[in-house]
Parts: structure tokens; C-alpha cells; sequence
């Protein structure tokens, strides 16, 4: 399995990677100029936001960049040889021949794919997809291979390996998916693994799991290339690590320097937008920053005052129940949000937090319970009753964009929220003052949200809950979808319009360190129950139940040495 | 009991979801394809000024040749000239048998979508029973009522192909009735009706278009196909499938009588079927 | 190990029981479809305009006497108020009794079952044709380079564009007239089968092939393509292992939805290879407005059509496990 300590498994130099395109007139470089050495047992880590181009880095290692990628480098040597192939006169490397790729592939390099829910064949038990590299690259027996997948299982965590087996993925939990996946990387045991975004979309608990079962990889003498967008998740099991913008390589080094004190301003600005325990009020953007705020965590005086979570409740859910067939969504919630002030509501996926917001919108009756706001009925009922009061309420979702209607533009969705705001100001004038607020050009308001970024969108998105001036915004997974630098200055501008406008949050999130940050009163919700609720600060500080401790634990935040 | 896949039932295949079809040569010559037939539609004398009936014994069984370019029938009638003619008997028909099926699968489609679980309920359960009769079939036990003839042949396919629109119809509006922006509309404290009318009629109907477009080549073919079984238009009409059903029985001495018309339908339907596409991609993104 | 086998055990138990019950349901709606075609085809029928007995006999043209007249309305029960029509209808149908057809002096069913063997054996032959030439073309036209592409996307056109009479006709013009390789008249002899068979098949292969084609491409994309390339797979065996199953999952879907097209085809294809079979025997009905006819062979075609698609629900889902938590 291993190599030997020091070895270097993987020299890279000079490293450019681009698409389409021939000669002179090929594509531009996606990947330019990077250069890295990793050794035995040691994991290095490659982190940037999306098109930052570490995937490609990765995936150019393998050749398996894509479809009309061309690829050149001074060296480029995996496990002691080169795979440049023959060199062209343009510098383009040919890369070696397919046999010869498909030899270093599993054998020499394992790679776990990114999307881990998605990358086992749904069609095939995993122990088949496990024992295809033993296949491919050992003699074993059939017999053989079948031990071997069940010890690669047992290996990589795997309960209940000799039935798990006959699974396909469809049947396994993510984090069991994962596990899958890694145990296939593994089977041939290569020297080098490469990690595309392993604990992406995995629930924290289950993020902490996988790293640490690739840290115990990584101290058999593996080489790990580790590749992130999440510096907290990074900071756990990098040794080295590689800050990657707009295919350059911006900073590079040992963790503890690189994170403990970062020199280029993108690293810096990267740094700042992690969330976790950062106080509430202090903006995490570049853009915004006040003086350069110590990394990390280093608890701000800067903080805004202690929040009002004694103000008027403004949303009252009371004794809600929702049930979907056999299974209990929503089990007994009571919660009450402060005018003013933010809720934040933390659970893993399938916790019931998403049915309880559509509860708390109005979209969906609860079974049981009621939700009162602004100290009148709000539901159950009749929609008819609700309407009037609709412009109390906004809602802003995690995936914007199908939450526009595909045919209207920015303005045409805003001034549709704006219908019966305020007849005393031209639509006009109104528009241009939402747009404002959540920072979007006003050139933008031709656009189509199809033509915008994912930051755009979310803006926009913002601006639509904002029009109707209402008490409070129902946010649900604002911005798990956005690259982190995009994520704070959404969560800025957040905060600053609920300091500007009063309005509640009930803030939705998986992300505790998201929520740590924005919420001035904390729910945590685990299969439909809200195991603990109180001052966001109580919480965080002395957590009572198991479960919340187990979370805080797992929470993402930059540690050090 | 399921069925197969909304987007495939109508002999309309799914859509093209990466967009790799860009308006190319194949969508230019469509195009013109059309233009064509419009015009031989709309003024056959432009392209073919001879007349479509007149009999000339002498002529008659002429191969393909100079004055005669895709050759004369039994009676000596020049094809070309015929089918120039022909065009527009056969697009009405297509449009006509189309317009019929888009129109009825409208209603029991969208009455599906939007009229509650019973409606739903009931409209799943017709088209089902519907589907049982497929392709011709359903046109054929129309004729078996009405009788043969250009009209309810006409009819007939538009019948015929209206469960498979109503299905994608269906599915379409459901789509857009349980869509995330439908909710935020609700959000927003928009009544039902104007949900309706700015948000989900609209955004359901629009693809339909594409549908009419794919359904008319479609509905050519399969009227051409009753008039060849000698159940729609009968010869000496000059219509496509009239024109093939009058030179079946001289296939092996003078193919051209049903090479040609047959080769009408094929680029008419091709042609349709390429610009529908175009417009599905075009709507997609 | 065993306690693990013993888990899987009642797993598959209550799967079974839970398959038990979807197999039922199925049925159920298969019963319910066919009644209501029946149902649907009775009271459809009865809207031929003027008397039922001279429809039954052939339209106002056949000039039927009023001996023959009574002694239908008297077997047909048209004297009788329209329910009891329905219910006796409805209980000949159970009991397989399929009437008489006027235009050939014979009971319906037995010449459906002297027709039904040749029809079946088209279409099982033209599904398959189709299915092989479809999951190849789907295959082969992803592997890059222009020819393959375009092939590819002109697989549509030929399925939507084509229509049977034409390419029979071309197909007999090039195979039979000028080659002389096979007879355009049909037989069950390989070689009479062969154009018949194509003239079916090659729509098919057009529609099946680009719905394929479709799957393929999305399979080839997938991240647990890219995946089993990472762990060394080849090309072969990225196709084999991985491509092909994803890209016959849709073909097998539309499989029933095919069966009851090629029946339609065979309207069309029987008739030009001068071909016995049902859908001649329908269409030779349809012309002589021989209803009982008509009536036996749409039903007929649409019990095969039920028991197809209840069939190829049943394949999609061993095909596919990922259906079986999915209500039909």
C-alpha cells in the first residue's frame, strides 16, 4: 500500500491545461503554470473556489482532463516517470499511450472521483465496482478478489460488509457512498490517492468521518493530493497546501503557514469568508472588511450589540406536526423568532428543517400545531386568509434561479414583487433602490437570471423577498450553493439589511459555522424533533445535548499544527 | 400500470438536452424545404405551371426525363406537377389533423395538470385505455364509424395523436404548476388566477409550440398513410398519399409514380422534424 | 455471515410481499384498461349512423336482405334496450366468444387465431431487429468523429420521417425489382420475411437508437464513468461494463410502447408484402366495415398491448433496481 517515506510520488512542473483547439490556435490555459512535489504519507492539499481549475489539476495527473484538453509541462512525473509522452513542437504534450495510462490508473493512482453520491455505477452491486480495479490490475481469482473487496470494506469503515456488498449505491447513505468509492480508489492499493472534493455534500458528522479515515490513509504511507474548496475542511488533514485563482497558483507552503499566515491578499480574503466563530455583526468580505481581522477566530470587539431576543416575537410556531406517510417530517416543534432578529435553524439533511420552513411560509398546513405571526393566525388556514398578509413574509431559497420565472427579466420579477408596495413612489424609482440595496448594478435589470452568476442570482433573489417590506424572510440554505468569498458577502449583506430594515431571519442551514455566525438564537432539528434551542451564544458555548456536541464537534474551522 | 415515458409516447422524441443542435445547414435547408412547400401551398402555378389533371393516354408510364422530370402516371399527368400541387392538400391536412389533437390534448392536459387529483385521476386513466389502441389503430376504428374519406382521415389522426400530446401537455403543466417559482409567487400573495394566467399558462403552453411543429410532419405521414391504404383521399386527387395509393399497383414497371410522392412526404416531415428540434433547443436554453 | 444472509432473507421477503401487492395493482389496472377499450369500442361503435344491423352486415351499400337484417338484430340483441346490448357484449367477450364476421362467414376468433401467428412473428422478429440495430447504432455513433454524430442525429429524422409505405417501396425497388434478392410478395421463409422485417425495424431502430443514444451520452458523462476510467477501465470495457446497460435501460422501457407500433405498422406492411396477418385482416374489416371484425382485432391488439407493457414494466424494474421503490 504505501511508498516509502520521502518518496516523491508526484512532480509537477510548470503545469498548463487547456481545452480545444490545435496548435496556435488551441484554447486558452484553464491551468497555467502550476508546479508541486508530494511525497509518501504526506497529504497536500489544493484549494480554490469553483473554475479555479484544481479539478482539472487533478484530473490532468490521470489524463483524464476531458474531452480536447491539451496538456504541457517542464515535468510531470507520477510515481518516479514521466506521463508527458512524446513532447510536439508546440510544447503539447501527447501524454502517454491508452494501455499505459490505463496501467498507472488504480494501480498507481487512485483517484475518488468528485460527487461522491453519483460516481458508484447505480446499475452495479459496489463489490463489483470495487473488485474491477482487482480485476484490472492484479491475477487474483475470483474468490480472491471477493476476500479482498470484503477487507477493503471492512478497511474503509464499512458496517455490515458481506451484505453491503450485494448493494448497489443507490441503497448505501452518502457517507456509506463515500466510503464505496474510497475503498475502490484503494483497491489496488496505489501509492498516490488523489481526493476531488471527497466530503462535498456530506453531512458534517459524516464529513469528520471520511477525513479521518483518509488521514488514517495518508499515515500508511500514502501519498493524498486533497482537493477543496473548504479551508477548514483542508486544515484538517493537509500537510502542505496550494491556494489555487483563476488557474494560477496565488500561495503555497506548509498548512500551518499558509493559513496561519497567509501573505497573498486572495488567501487572506479566502480566510476572512470562513464563517465559523466569527461574531455576529463583523463581515466575513473582503469588500466590506474593516481593518484586517485576525485569522482565525480571534473573538471581535467589533461585534454589534447584544441583540434584541427580547423584542416582540414576530413568527410563533407552536406544537407543529407534519407527517409525510409513514414518516414523521415534523415532530413537535415550537420555536419563536424576535422581531428583528435571527433564528437559526441547523440540521443535517432529512432533518425536517426544509418542511418546517414551507410550514412556517404557508405552503404546507402542519398536521398538528399552529404558526402565528405578528401575533395573528397564520396557519393551518385557508390560503384566501393568508393573502393579504403575504407581504409580511419572503422567502429566499437555495437554488434562485429555478425560483424565477424563466421568462421574465430582473426587472419584470422585481417590479411583480413590488405590485402594492407603495403606491406613493414610481415603480421606477422603487426598483432602483432594491437593486441598490443588495448591491446589483441597475444595468443588470434587462438580464435574465439564466444570464446571471450564482452570487447575482441569490441578489436578486434577496431583493424580491425585500420589496414588500416585510417582517421576516424565511432563508432556506441561502447560500450553500455559492463558492465561500461569495457566501460572505451574501451573509454581509444579509446582516446589513436586517440592521437597516429590522426584518427577521428564520435562517436555514446545514452549515453550523454559517449559522454560528448569523443567528442570534439557535434551533438544532434532528429527524423532525428540535433537540435544543436557546441564545446562539448559550448554545454554541455548552452544548447540552449529545447530538448538538457531536455536531459542534464536526464543525468545519481552521485548526492549526 | 405504467406507461412509457411522457417525452416518448408521441412518437416525438425527448428533447436535446446539451443543445449540440445549432442552427446549421440542416436547419437552413429545413427551412427552405418549407418555404417551398408553402409556396407550392399557397400559389402551386409559381412552381409548376402545367395543370395537375390533364390526361395526356399518349404520355402516359413516361419515365423520368426532360419535360417530364419525375416522370408521368397511368394517364399521363406529370408527377412533378401533381405533387407541386398536392402540397397544399397535404399541409392542410397535416395542420388541420395537428391542430385538432394539439387542441383536444390542451384541454385533457391541461385539465389534468390543474383541475385536481380527480380530474387527474380521470384523464390518466382515458389516456391509458386510449394508448391501448396504438398508432393507426384508434385512426382506424374512426374510419370504421365515419367512413373513408379525406375528412375523416383527417380526423382520425388528429384523434389519434391528441393521448400523446395530452401527455406531454400534462406533464409540462404539472411541472410548471409544482415549480419553485410557482411558490414564490404564492409567497408573494399572488391569488391563483394570476398565478394562472401570468405564470403557468404561459410557461406550459409555450412548449406547445414545438409540439405543433414536430406534430405536423407527423400528421402528413400518417394521413398519407390512411390515403395509401385507400381509407382518406382517393386518386385522381392529387394528394401524396393518394398519388402513392394509385401507383402501387404499377411499382415494378414505373417506380417513380410512388418514389416521388413518398419522397415528398419523407422531406416534409424531415424538414419539420429538424426545425422542431431547432425550436425545442432554442426554448431549452 | 449467516445472520447477514438470514437479514437478507426477510429483506427479500417483504420485498416480495411488496411486490406482490405492485403486481396486483398492475393487473388490476390491466383489467380495468381492457374493459374500458372494450367498453369504449362498444358504445364508439354504436355511433355509426342509420341501423346497427345493416352496419353489422356491410353499410346501406350491401343491399342485405330483411331476412338477414332480423336474423341479425335477433343475434346481436339490437331489439333489446342498449345495457343488456352492453352486458351481453361484455359477457360473449369474458367467455372469448368474439361474434361473427359477416364479410368472411366465420367466428371472429377463429380467424384471429388463424391470422395472429404470422403478425406475432413480424413483430417479435422487427422488435428485436430493431433493438440490436438501435443499442449498436447507439453505441458505436457516441464514439466520437463526424460520421459517428451525424449518423447519430439523423437517427431521429429517419424515425420520424420515414413512413413504412415508402421505404417498403424503396426497399422493394432496390431488393426485389432491380437485385432480385427477395421477394417482394412475403412468405415464412427466411427470405420472404426478410424486407417485411426491415421495413419495420429500421423506424424503429431510428426512434429506439436515438432515445439510446441519448442514454449513452448521458452515461458517458456521468461522474461514475469517469470513475471506473480512474480505476483503469478501458474504453471496451467502459462500454460493456458500464455504457451499454444505461443505454438499453429507455429501450426496454419503450419496448411495450413499440410492440403496439409495430402491430400499427403491420397494417401497412402486411398489405404491401400481400402478407396474412391481423393487420391486413383489420384493414380488409375497417374497408368492408365488417364491425364484430374490427371490434375482435382492436381488442385483441390491445390485450397484447396491456400484457406488453405490464411485461416490460416487470423487466425495467429487474433491469433497473433503482425503479423498484418507484410506483408504476
Amino acid at each position: 500500500m504505501s511508498g516509502v517515506p520521502g518518496e516523491v510520488l508526484l512532480r509537477v512542473e510548470g503545469l498548463r491545461v487547456g481545452f480545444g483547439g490545435r496548435g496556435a490556435r488551441r484554447g486558452p490555459a484553464v491551468v497555467d503554470g502550476v508546479s508541486f512535489t508530494l511525497e509518501a504519507g504526506r497529504a497536500l492539499a489544493i484549494v480554490g473556489e469553483s473554475g479555479s481549475g484544481k479539478s482539472v489539476t487533478a484530473r490532468s495527473l490521470v489524463g483524464l482532463a476531458g474531452a480536447g484538453a491539451w496538456t504541457s509541462a517542464t515535468a510531470l512525473k507520477v510515481g518516479g516517470a514521466s506521463v508527458l509522452g512524446a513532447v510536439g513542437a508546440d510544447g503539447i504534450a501527447r501524454g502517454l499511450s491508452g494501455a499505459a495510462w490505463r496501467r498507472l490508473r488504480g494501480r498507481e493512482v487512485g483517484l475518488v472521483v468528485q460527487d461522491a453520491l453519483v460516481s458508484l455505477d447505480p446499475l452495479r452491486p459496489i463489490g463489483r465496482e470495487i473488485g474491477d480495479a482487482l480485476r484490472l490490475h492484479t491475477r487474483l481469482s475470483a474468490a480472491e478478489r471477493r476476500a479482498r473487496v470484503l477487507s477493503l470494506l471492512e478497511s474503509v469503515g464499512m458496517p455490515d460488509p458481506a451484505s453491503r456488498v450485494h448493494q448497489r449505491s443507490g441503497e448505501l447513505s452518502g457517507g456509506l457512498r463515500q466510503r464505496a468509492l474510497i475503498a475502490s480508489a484503494l483497491a489496488a492499493s496505489p501509492r498516490l490517492v488523489i481526493a476531488d472534493e471527497p466530503t462535498t455534500a456530506l453531512d458534517s458528522t459524516v464529513q469528520a468521518q471520511i477525513l479521518a479515515l483518509l488521514e488514517g490513509v495518508r499515515d500508511a504511507g500514502t501519498g493524498l493530493l486533497f482537493i477543496s474548496h473548504d479551508l477548514a475542511v483542508v486544515s484538517r488533514i493537509a500537510d502542505d497546501v496550494l491556494v489555487m485563482r483563476a488557474g494560477r497558483v496565488v500561495e503555497s507552503g506548509p498548512a500551518a503557514q499558509v493559513l496561519g499566515d497567509p501573505q497573498h491578499e486572495y488567501t487572506k480574503a479566502l480566510l476572512r469568508a470562513v464563517p465559523t466563530g466569527v461574531p455576529r455583526g463583523v463581515a466575513l468580505s473582503a469588500a466590506a472588511a474593516s481593518p484586517a481581522r485576525p485569522v482565525p477566530a480571534a473573538a471581535s470587539t467589533a461585534a454589534r450589540p447584544v441583540p434584541p431576543v427580547s423584542a416582540a416575537p414576530v413568527l410563533e410556531i407552536s406544537g407543529v406536526s407534519k407527517r409525510f406517510g409513514d414518516r414523521l417530517a415534523v415532530d413537535d416543534v415550537t420555536l419563536t423568532l424576535p422581531a428583528g432578529t435571527t433564528l437559526g435553524l441547523v440540521g443535517e439533511s432529512g432533518s425536517g428543517k426544509t418542511t418546517l420552513a414551507r410550514i412556517a411560509l404557508g405552503l404546507a398546513d402542519p398536521d398538528a400545531g399552529t404558526v402565528r405571526l405578528d401575533g395573528l393566525p397564520w396557519a393551518p388556514g385557508p390560503e384566501r386568509d393568508r393573502r393579504s398578509r403575504r407581504p409580511l413574509v419572503g422567502a429566499v431559497y437555495q437554488d434562485a434561479l429555478s425560483s424565477f420565472d424563466p421568462r421574465m427579466t430582473v426587472r419584470q420579477i422585481l417590479a411583480d414583487a413590488l405590485r402594492g408596495a407603495s403606491a406613493a413612489r414610481p415603480v421606477d424609482e422603487l426598483l432602483a433602490e432594491l437593486l441598490d440595496n443588495v448591491g446589483l448594478s441597475p444595468s443588470l435589470a434587462g438580464a435574465r437570471p439564466l444570464e446571471l452568476s450564482g452570487g447575482q442570482r441569490q441578489r436578486v433573489s434577496i431583493a424580491r423577498a425585500l420589496a414588500p417590506s416585510p417582517r421576516v424572510i424565511v432563508l432556506d440554505e441561502p447560500v450553500s450553493a455559492l463558492d465561500v468569498s461569495i457566501q460572505a458577502q451574501i451573509l454581509d449583506l444579509l446582516d446589513r439589511l436586517q440592521r437597516e430594515h429590522g426584518v427577521a431571519y428564520l435562517f436555514i442551514s446545514h452549515d453550523l459555522g454559517v449559522v454560528q455566525h448569523m443567528s442570534d438564537t439557535l434551533a438544532v432539528m434532528k429527524d423532525g424533533r428540535v433537540l435544543e434551542q436557546g441564545r446562539a451564544s448559550a448554545v454554541f458555548d455548552s452544548p447540552a445535548h449529545p447530538y448538538t456536541q457531536a455536531l459542534l464537534a464536526a464543525a468545519p474551522r481552521i485548526r492549526l499544527g | 400500470m405504467s406507461l412509457p415515458p411522457v417525452s416518448t409516447v408521441a412518437a416525438v422524441a425527448p428533447a436535446d438536452r446539451r443543445g449540440r443542435r445549432m442552427i446549421g445547414p440542416a436547419q437552413w435547408v429545413a427551412v427552405a424545404v418549407l418555404a417551398l412547400l408553402v409556396v407550392a401551398a399557397v400559389a402551386p402555378a409559381v412552381l409548376a405551371p402545367g395543370d395537375p389533371f390533364a390526361i395526356a393516354p399518349v404520355d402516359a408510364f413516361l419515365s423520368p426525363r426532360w419535360g417530364h422530370p419525375l416522370g408521368t402516371d397511368e394517364s399521363g399527368r406529370d408527377i412533378y406537377t401533381r405533387i407541386v400541387h398536392g402540397a397544399g392538400t397535404s399541409l392542410v391536412i397535416g395542420v388541420a389533423a395537428t391542430a385538432i389533437g394539439i387542441v383536444l390534448a390542451l384541454v385533457l392536459g391541461l385539465a389534468a395538470a390543474l383541475g385536481g387529483r380527480f380530474v387527474d385521476f380521470g384523464v390518466n386513466r382515458l389516456l391509458e385505455v386510449l394508448f391501448a389502441f396504438p398508432g393507426l389503430l384508434l385512426a382506424l376504428l374512426v374510419i370504421t364509424v365515419y367512413g373513408p374519406g379525406i375528412v375523416t382521415s383527417t380526423i382520425a389522426v388528429g384523434l389519434a395523436t391528441a393521448p400523446g400530446y395530452a401527455r406531454i401537455i400534462r406533464a409540462q403543466a404539472r411541472s410548471v404548476a409544482t415549480s419553485p417559482y410557482v411558490e414564490a409567487a404564492v409567497v408573494l400573495g399572488r391569488s391563483r388566477g394570476r398565478i394562472l394566467v401570468r405564470h403557468i399558462l404561459p410557461n406550459a403552453v409555450l412548449p406547445v409550440f414545438v409540439l405543433v411543429t414536430l406534430g405536423v410532419g407527423q400528421a402528413i405521414v400518417w394521413a398519407a398513410a390512411l390515403s395509401y391504404l385507400g381509407l382518406g383521399a382517393s386518386p385522381p386527387a392529387a394528394e401524396w398519399g393518394a398519388m402513392l395509393y394509385a401507383g402501387k399497383n404499377y411499382l415494378a414497371t414505373a417506380w417513380w409514380m410512388t418514389f416521388f410522392p413518398g419522397l415528398a412526404i419523407v422531406l416534409a416531415a424531415a424538414a419539420t422534424t429538424v426545425l422542431g428540434r431547432a425550436l425545442q433547443t432554442r426554448g431549452a436554453r | 455471515m449467516r445472520g447477514g444472509a438470514l437479514r437478507g432473507g426477510a429483506l427479500r421477503g417483504g420485498a416480495l410481499r411488496v411486490g406482490a401487492l405492485r403486481v396486483a395493482a398492475a393487473l388490476g389496472g390491466a383489467v380495468f384498461v381492457l374493459w374500458a377499450a372494450a367498453t369504449l369500442t362498444f358504445f364508439g361503435l354504436r355511433l355509426i349512423p342509420g341501423d346497427p344491423a345493416q352496419a353489422v352486415l356491410g353499410g346501406p351499400g350491401s343491399q342485405a336482405s330483411a331476412e338477414a337484417l332480423a336474423a341479425v338484430r335477433t343475434e346481436y340483441g339490437f331489439d333489446q334496450p342498449i345495457w343488456v346490448q352492453y352486458l351481453r357484449y361484455l359477457g360473449r367477450l369474458v367467455s372469448g366468444d368474439l361474434g361473427s364476421s359477416y364479410s368472411q362467414r366465420q367466428s371472429v376468433a377463429s380467424i384471429i387465431g388463424s391470422q395472429i401467428g404470422g403478425t406475432l412473428l413480424l413483430a417479435v422478429l422487427a422488435l428485436t431487429v430493431a433493438w440490436l440495430l438501435a443499442l449498436g447504432l447507439a453505441v458505436w455513433s457516441t464514439r466520437g468523429g463526424r460520421v459517428a454524430a451525424a449518423v447519430g442525429s439523423g437517427l431521429e429524422i429517419v424515425a420520424a420521417a420515414v413512413p413504412h409505405f415508402w421505404l417498403a417501396t424503396v426497399l422493394v425497388l432496390v431488393f426485389s425489382t432491380t437485385l432480385r434478392w427477395f421477394p417482394a410478395v412475403s412468405t415464412d421463409a427466411p427470405a420472404g420475411l426478410v424486407l417485411p422485417v426491415l421495413t419495420l425495424a429500421l423506424p424503429l431502430a431510428g426512434f429506439l437508437g436515438q432515445v439510446m443514444r441519448e442514454s449513452v451520452l448521458d452515461a458517458l458523462e456521468a461522474p461514475f464513468v469517469l470513475s471506473a476510467r480512474a480505476r483503469g477501465e478501458g474504453e471496451a470495457g467502459v462500454r460493456w461494463r458500464h455504457v451499454l446497460r444505461h443505454g438499453a435501460l429507455p429501450g426496454i422501457a419503450l419496448s411495450g410502447w413499440a410492440f403496439g407500433w409495430l402491430i400499427s405498422g403491420a397494417v401497412v406492411v402486411e398489405t404491401i408484402f400481400a402478407r396474412p396477418g391481423l393487420g391486413r385482416t383489420l384493414l380488409n374489416a375497417v374497408q368492408l366495415r365488417d364491425v364484430p371484425l374490427v371490434i375482435g382485432v382492436v381488442l385483441v391488439v390491445a390485450v397484447g398491448y396491456v400484457a406488453m407493457t405490464l411485461l416490460t414494466d416487470v423487466v425495467s424494474r429487474i433491469a433497473d433496481p433503482r425503479l423498484a421503490g418507484v410506483r408504476a
